[in-house]
């Protein structure tokens, strides 16, 4: 028989092990970066158990996700970026757990100039923003969307101060974060009103044209109208009547002042402004007043392109087009329900909602994110896939029905509430009406959070809404007190977290 | 001596090979260690194991307890206007009666923190507007409504974001003429408190003893002053009772060691929550309506017509001294910080490496580990009245997790130069110059992003990178350090954390 030298195994063993240390180096060195380590990491879980107690062990499995993945992001820098640096292309075959978990990761991203926060001419963090290409002022997004539960509102601290002079709060527009729960639903409601007015304005004219007449219609959708519109027999169309919407009938439900209309546009310019995190899009469409003076490929300067993906911007839209629906929490004391009860009632009667319509209704729950470069549509049902709690038909039977309490229509609510100058092209005391779902979880009230109750958030109204306005101020304390018990109930659900 | 066939050597290794490149395809943390199970389903527990379900129960119940009574709360006070002001209402005199123990106070002073301010209570002052962001100097501005609206991130009583950083003692205009002032965690500062009591007074018993001996001895002595170990420059004494003060350092010239606020101006957390009302709020103790009424300062208080009303919006005693205590409980029996080390064994070693380097660099020359407490009590004594104080004993009624006696706040609670790029752009009225800050305690530090002063940092290395003056050697040995040191070090700085604990999210 063969026999061996006592040394050869042992000798054998450590050159193997040294061999297998060399090749895991080799493969580690040659690890494709991007695209290709995109994961979700467990710290942003999409499903909500349904105990407490899985909720809460949920909730410490996430921390200890947080805080384990927080040290390997030290021991290997730019580990959690790359982790949400997911391909558009890739996303199509993605469950929409992965993708919202993603998109999670990222709104709680704090971004760090080696990924290319801020811009080579901008100081670290800027307060008050300087015209259209903003701050920075803040890292991370949900630093400032934080209040109730994910993607929450602001505190007046957090209040932005856009298109300044990058020194005086009084040269800008202050704005309070507003909670992004929801704001898929209300995407959708505005597209199919948006939809519907188009179809009215070209059916218009149309029969203006074969009438060889003018032809007026009452612009309604969904049971909100925005004023009449005139068609003239050679096609002119008369906008002097229409009302609470632009000349282009889009209805835009994004921004205090409902000036933005697509939910990725939004995203793209928060991160812009607040961040200065910029994708490839933007940097080669933005304006140099938008995006810096240094021009392509890079131009805020800081030697980072391609700073967001056009993944990564479609994970965040999705996230927050997924964000889960604001309830309704009930009083648990009988005698503050049957207050809830005269609240509801009296809150119509004083006609508060003639424009904090309390529901709208929804025809399709499909939200879809369309490819900007050529590739599949990313489509979700929110009914079906949208973050807990979600839209759900009603019991009673009949189609979807959004509770936001708004008519996603722009109202002009001065003087008190009025700015010094209009705002991208809205009209300086011009607000959309501000859903009022979630609204015991938005603390402070109103666009610039001047005011920490309820009572002084009515009290501010003015303009259209003062007869509703001045119907509360004459009530007594006690007359008031339902109506408030009543829009605290609008709330989220209740979510045990940790931290 | 045991002899292996042929064959069998060679499977062995083929297996050690293939084990090996196994490993190489998981998730690694690092050179040290692979991490052997993927993440998804190992749950990497700051202590080791899972929670029981008596734990999380148990965790989990209070947590939802709080919850529902916050919540009955919400429901009273939207039905009766003002209800909530009645749970921050309390009347020293009450507290000086015995009325209320220790643990009710601690009530009062968590509803105080979360409290949002308005008008009823004394919010602002009628001239100004609604909030403003820059503070006109030392009156301060409007930009909050609570406390807990700040100290927000990490969990509650936590640090500030990049948006809460405030601008003190400015123009009330520009954010540029203003001081940038990032919140603090609100954690652990009975121990810190307490620690600067007892270091100022070791300070005034070296410089009382060293009078006694210059005049015993009939001649001018020169000693140095030492606390805790740390070292606050000489002081010379004449028999004369003369005090040559030039050559302290770190330390005002009072000797008082003042633990609160970036710049070390403030001693006591009577004074820092009183302060902290009145500068972000506009709401005034009548603590200070007195010290008006005795010395008037209205650029400080307000051109209120009455010292009673110095803002002069129609509301006196804004904030009643008993609340000034119960906050003052409060805070000093928040939880401390604790050290978490990574859960990955590969990790963890670098994690031991870091906190080597730590002190070899130098870190711990400031960032002292820890200080010695001589006693976790004190009685909380009032500004008014001659009641007996309440007694407070951190060691048994502080919320766990509590401190010990070493207290490991990584400060040495002394104020040092950073340099000119770390200085503040305008002064303060303190007079401490632009570019000396109190050491920063670093416990807790992983879940208070942003740094420095004025947040101007994103991560932990950014903000090393941000130290000079006298802490410039320490900044080259951390850049002269290698990659890999820089990232053990990271990860030993991001182990400084909190305990986890559950709360509903409000």
């Amino acid at each position: 028989m063969n026999r061996q030298p006592g040394w050869l195994l042992p000798a054998l063993l450590v050159l193997l092990t040294v061999a297998s240390i060399y090749i895991r180096h080799w493969i580690d060195a040659n690890e494709q970066p991007a695209a290709s380590s995109a994961r979700a990491l467990g710290i942003y879980p999409y499903e909500r158990p349904d105990t407490v107690r899985d909720e809460a062990r949920q909730a410490l499995e996430r921390d200890a996700r947080r805080r384990e993945q927080r040290f390997l992001n030290a021991a290997k820098p730019g580990h959690l970026f790359a982790a949400t640096r997911v391909a558009a292309d890739a996303m199509a075959s993605m469950t929409p757990a992965a993708l919202y978990e993603i998109g999670a990761q990222l709104f709680n991203h704090r971004f760090s100039v080696a990924e290319g926060f801020g811009g080579k001419d901008q100081s670290t963090l800027r307060r008050v923003h300087r015209g259209a290409r903003g701050g920075p002022d803040a890292y991370v997004c949900a630093a400032c969307h934080r209040r109730g539960g994910p993607a929450g509102a602001g505190d007046a601290a957090d209040n932005a101060f856009l298109d300044g002079d990058g020194d005086r709060p009084d040269s800008s527009f202050e704005r309070n974060p507003i909670s992004l729960a929801g704001a898929g639903l209300v995407d959708l409601l505005a597209r199919e009103m948006s939809r519907d007015l188009a179809h009215l304005r070209d059916d218009l004219v149309k029969q203006a044209r074969s009438a060889g007449e003018a032809r007026s219609v009452e612009l309604v959708t969904k049971g909100v109208s925005f004023g009449r519109l005139t068609a003239r027999a050679d096609g002119a169309v008369d906008m002097t009547d229409i009302t609470g919407v632009d000349r282009d009938l889009v209805i835009k439900p994004f921004g205090w002042k409902g000036h933005q209309a697509n939910l990725r546009e939004v995203v793209e310019d928060e991160l812009l402004l607040h961040h200065g995190m910029q994708t490839s899009h933007l940097a080669r469409t933005g304006t140099p007043d938008r995006v810096g003076p240094f021009g392509l490929p890079d131009p805020d300067g800081d030697g980072i392109q391609d700073e967001i993906s056009a993944g990564q911007l479609d994970a965040l839209t999705l996230f927050v087009a997924m964000q889960e629906a604001p309830v309704v929490g009930m009083p648990d004391d009988t005698n503050l329900v049957s207050l809830w009860s005269v609240g509801q009632r009296r809150f119509s009667k004083l006609g508060c909602a003639g424009c904090h319509v309390p529901s709208l209704p929804l025809e399709s729950t499909i939200y879809e994110l369309p490819s900007r470069n050529g590739g599949a549509t990313l489509k979700i049902d929110l009914a079906k896939h949208g973050a807990e709690p979600r839209i759900a038909r009603p019991a009673e039977g009949g189609g979807y029905r959004v509770y936001l309490h708004s008519d996603l229509k722009r109202h002009v609510v001065g003087p008190q509430l009025r700015e010094q100058r209009s705002y991208r092209g809205v009209s300086e005391a011009a607000f959309l009406t501000r859903p009022l779902w979630g609204i015991a979880r938005s603390r402070p009230y109103l666009h610039d959070a001047r005011a920490p109750t309820l009572d002084r958030a009515i009290l501010e109204h003015s303009g259209k809404a003062t007869r509703a306005r001045n119907a509360y101020a004459e009530l007594n304390d006690e007359q008031r007190g339902p109506i408030r018990v009543y829009l605290m109930s609008l709330t989220r659900a209740r979510r045990i977290v940790s931290p | 001596m045991a002899r292996v066939a042929g064959p069998s050597t060679a499977l062995i290794a083929v297996a050690t090979l293939a084990a090996s490149l196994a490993l190489s395809t998981q998730p690694r943390a690092n050179d040290a260690g692979p991490m052997t199970t993927p993440e998804a389903t190992l749950v990497p527990w700051p202590h080791g194991q899972p929670p029981t379900p008596v734990e999380l129960d148990e965790k989990v119940s209070d947590a939802i307890a709080l919850f529902e009574l916050e919540r009955d709360e919400e429901f009273l006070e939207a039905f009766e206007f003002g209800e909530d002001s009645e749970h921050i209402y309390v009347v020293q005199t009450h507290i000086d009666e015995g009325r209320y123990d220790v643990a009710r106070l601690f009530q009062f002073g968590d509803s105080t923190f979360e409290h949002e301010f308005r008008k009823l209570d004394g919010y602002g002052q009628s001239s100004r507007p609604v909030l403003m962001r820059v503070h006109d100097g030392a009156y301060g501005g409007l930009d909050g409504f609570s406390c807990a609206g700040c100290h927000a991130q990490g969990g509650v009583n936590g640090a500030g974001a990049a948006t809460a950083t405030a601008f003190y003692f400015g123009d009330g205009k520009r954010t540029s003429s203003a001081v940038a002032r990032n919140p603090p965690a609100v954690l652990g500062l009975g121990f810190v408190q307490k620690l600067a009591d007892e270091m100022s007074n070791d300070l005034a018993r070296v410089r009382h003893r060293a009078l006694n001996r210059a005049r015993a001895q009939g001649a001018a002595l020169k000693v140095q002053l030492v606390s805790k170990g740390v070292e606050f420059g000489t002081i010379t004494v004449t028999p004369e009772g003369d005090v040559d003060l030039s050559e302290v350092e770190g330390v005002d010239s009072d000797l008082r060691v003042k633990p609160f606020g970036w710049k070390g101006h403030t001693a006591t957390l009577r004074r820092f929550g009183e302060r902290a009302a009145r500068i972000h709020f506009g709401i005034q103790s009548h603590v200070l309506a007195l010290e008006h009424q005795e010395d008037p300062d209205p650029g400080l208080y307000g051109w209120g017509p009455n010292w009673w009303d110095p803002d002069g919006d129609g509301k006196q005693r804004e904030l009643e001294e008993g609340t000034i205590t119960a906050l003052a409980v409060y805070m000093a029996l928040l939880e401390v910080p604790v050290i978490i080390p990574p859960h990955d064994a590969g990790l963890r070693q670098r994690w031991a490496r870091g906190s080597e380097l730590f002190d070899r660099i130098g870190c711990i020359d400031c960032h002292r580990r820890t200080l010695p407490l001589a006693s976790a009590t004190w009685l909380e004594r009032s500004d008014t009245t001659d009641g007996p104080g309440v007694a407070l004993n951190l060691d048994a009624d502080g919320e766990p997790p509590r401190g010990d006696k070493q207290v490991a706040l990584f400060s040495d609670l002394k104020r040092h130069a950073m340099g000119a790029e770390l200085a503040d752009s305008n002064d303060n009225p303190a007079g401490i110059d632009p570019q000396v800050f109190l050491t920063r305690p670093l416990w807790g530090l992983a879940e208070s992003p942003p740094y420095l002063h004025d947040g101007r940092a994103a991560t932990i290395p950014e903000a090393i990178r941000w130290h000079g003056g006298e802490a410039a050697a320490q900044r080259s040995n951390f850049e002269a350090l290698d990659e890999t040191q820089r990232a053990d070090l990271h990860i030993y700085l991001l182990s400084l954390s909190r305990e986890p604990k559950l709360r509903v999210q409000r």
